[in-house]
């Protein structure tokens, strides 16, 4: 209904969206959005699994047509999933410059380098541990020099100390591209870290619309992160019972200590806020309000083979 | 009589765990044997029994000629050029029926899988016909092209078509909508994605189809050779028949066993390169 809603921006403009609704049969999941991201602008998009971060980014990529209102999106975007969705039966310099001239390749091979995977251009998607997957995934956006970067739960299947690694990276990439970017999360923590604002998504509608202002490098322990945190974690009906603990350091800017750490077996938690539990539906956010043990995180346990060579 | 008592627990237990090299190893005087080598034992132990069958007479050559006589039968059947002429007239039937079904498998297939209209109007006819024995329609297929190299064909390449439709058809289905979507958000358009997505991701399905064509190529060749023929291998074997040679019919079958074997080899080869970035496949 909304297919010639949907404008394409000229270069250089934000991207806009304006009463958005979107229903699944009877359900709403999205209930009158009002969103604009400016130029450049980090925005990472909170909500519970099922509030619809994912609907709400699909429409924005051009993936589902069946939403009303209007939509202005830049016409260089590009997205990443949270599987790095990589064709296994191409290379992976095939992967990244896919769709692009037989001109491009150069530029590809210069994304890879920018994400730390020049030696693996030519490697199969499936020899790739699933953080270098998800950095190939990073290259393969990156290359298209969007304008709008989205990004669903990037990093939400890969294990803490590996998440850690593509945060930092991450701001070294937006840093030199600037693109505007959403990124979808349920980490708040995350969250916080990278984004210049935070939205929380509640009930279809954009619940909190904060600033974040606190200063880099941002350290979990710092007073305005800490109470940022609760608000957001109140906003999203957990519990904020989280005192200053071992991790602190980890959890937050502190990255460096975790490439010195690297090697050894102990695994390092970031206390995040919600188990990774998104398959399931809108009914069972109970186990979300749970408050997170150090093993609650699946997304840890699921992966913890997961560990990478080299940044 | 909840209590279990296992008197010799620990001794069965060991033997269990840790199994002697001597077990997982045979010895002949000290040194390891080839696995290699141990598998064609059973053939030559095989043989040797058939061989003494023959020679002793427990086994009288109107039933089975012996291995040596097979053996001269076949050096004689190649030095005169029968066997030559009768193997290529074989082998190009095989062929020529082999390509022409699989290439038309494969276009239906494409057809069917990629466009809706192509799959309503083909796919349930396809599933009707493939419910039918393919030398079924032996008779059919000889009141309407005669007895010559046609018929042949045509018999071969109706029986190898099935297969790669069937298999090539559900793994274009079955490609991951994921990668679908991604190719949207990439912008390739719908070339781009049959070319790089679905075409690629149904390769695998098509092999499976081919490996069952090329069984099938076999099978089916050998019985229209059988049933009308002036010549191909199984010509060769009807006319011993009626002269109750059993080594030429041996020498025939051994013929077969070798084509079979030579040409899965050869699909597993291409299967192997063409399919070298699934896991399964690496180190190859
Ligand atoms: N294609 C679809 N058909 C029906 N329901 C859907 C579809 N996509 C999403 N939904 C529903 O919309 C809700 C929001 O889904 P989603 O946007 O994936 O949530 P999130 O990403 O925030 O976890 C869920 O209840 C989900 O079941
Ligand atoms: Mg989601």
């Amino acid at each position: 209904m909304a297919t010639e809603l949907r404008g394409q921006l000229a270069a250089g403009a934000a991207t806009t969206v304006r009463g958005l609704v979107r229903a699944f049969g009877e359900r709403t999941v999205l209930d009158g959005i009002d969103l604009t991201i400016r130029p450049g602008e980090f925005v990472a998009l909170l909500g519970r699994s099922g509030s619809g971060k994912s609907t709400l980014l699909r429409i924005l990529a051009g993936l589902d047509n069946g939403a009303g209102g209007k939509v202005d999106v830049p016409s260089r975007n590009a997205v990443v999933f949270q599987d790095a969705r990589l064709l296994p039966w191409s290379r992976v310099l095939d992967n990244v410059v896919l769709g692009l001239g037989r001109s491009e390749r150069g530029r590809g091979e210069r994304a890879l380098e920018e994400v730390g995977l020049a030696k693996h251009a030519r490697a199969w998607p499936s020899t790739l541990s699933g953080g270098e997957a998800q950095r190939a995934a990073l290259a393969r956006a990156l290359v298209r020099e969007p304008e709008l970067l989205l990004l669903d739960e990037p990093f939400g299947a890969l294990d803490a100390l590996t998440r850690l690694r593509m945060h930092a990276l991450l701001r070294e990439l937006v840093a030199r591209h600037r693109p505007s970017v959403l990124l979808v999360t349920h980490d708040v923590d995350e969250a916080i870290v990278l984004a210049d604002r935070v939205l929380v998504l509640t009930d279809g509608r954009i619940s909190l619309d904060a600033r974040v202002d606190v200063p880099h490098p941002r350290r979990r322990h710092d007073g305005e992160f800490a109470s940022l945190r609760a608000r957001l974690l109140a906003e999203l009906g957990v519990q904020d019972d989280s005192d200053a603990s071992v991790n602190d350091a980890l959890a937050s800017d502190g990255v460096s200590e975790a490439l010195a750490s690297d090697g050894s077996d102990s695994e390092p938690d970031t206390d995040s806020p919600e188990p990774n539990t998104d398959s399931s539906g809108p009914n069972t956010d109970s186990s979300e309000t749970d408050t997170h043990g150090p093993e609650t995180d699946t997304s840890t346990s699921e992966n913890d083979t997961d560990s990478e060579k080299q940044t | 009589m909840t209590t279990i008592t296992t008197p010799r627990g620990t001794a069965t237990e060991e033997s269990v765990a840790g199994p002697s090299p001597a077990r997982t190893r045979p010895r002949i005087r000290g040194r390891t044997v080839p696995r290699g080598v141990r598998r064609l034992l059973g053939p030559l132990l095989f043989l040797a029994a058939w061989q003494i069958a023959s020679s002793t007479g427990l086994l009288d050559a109107q039933t089975l000629a012996g291995p040596s006589v097979v053996a001269k039968t076949g050096w004689h059947l190649v030095q005169d050029g029968t066997l030559g002429h009768h193997l290529w007239v074989s082998l190009r039937r095989a062929l020529a029926g082999l390509v022409l079904g699989v290439l038309a498998g494969l276009v239906i297939a494409l057809v069917s899988g990629l466009f809706r209209l192509g799959e309503d109007v083909l796919d349930g006819t396809m599933q009707i016909l493939r419910s039918i024995p393919i030398l079924a329609l032996t008779p059919l297929a000889i009141l309407w092209f005669g007895i010559g190299e046609e018929v042949k064909i045509i018999l071969v390449a109706l029986g190898c078509a099935f297969p790669v439709y069937i298999n090539t058809h559900a793994a274009i289905r079955g490609v991951d909508p994921r990668f679908a979507e991604l190719a949207r958000t990439l912008r390739i358009g719908r070339i781009g994605l049959v070319r790089r997505v679905v075409l690629p991701g149904a390769l695998p399905g098509f092999f499976v189809g081919l490996r069952f064509s090329v069984t099938i190529a076999w099978l089916v060749l050998v019985v229209s050779e059988q049933i009308n023929a002036d010549s191909g291998i199984g010509f060769l074997m009807t006319q011993a028949r009626e002269f109750s040679q059993t080594d030429v019919i041996v020498v025939g079958l051994a013929v077969y066993a070798v084509l079979g074997l030579v040409s899965n080899g050869l699909v597993s080869v291409v299967e192997r390169r063409a399919l070298r970035w699934r896991p399964s496949f690496e180190g190859n």
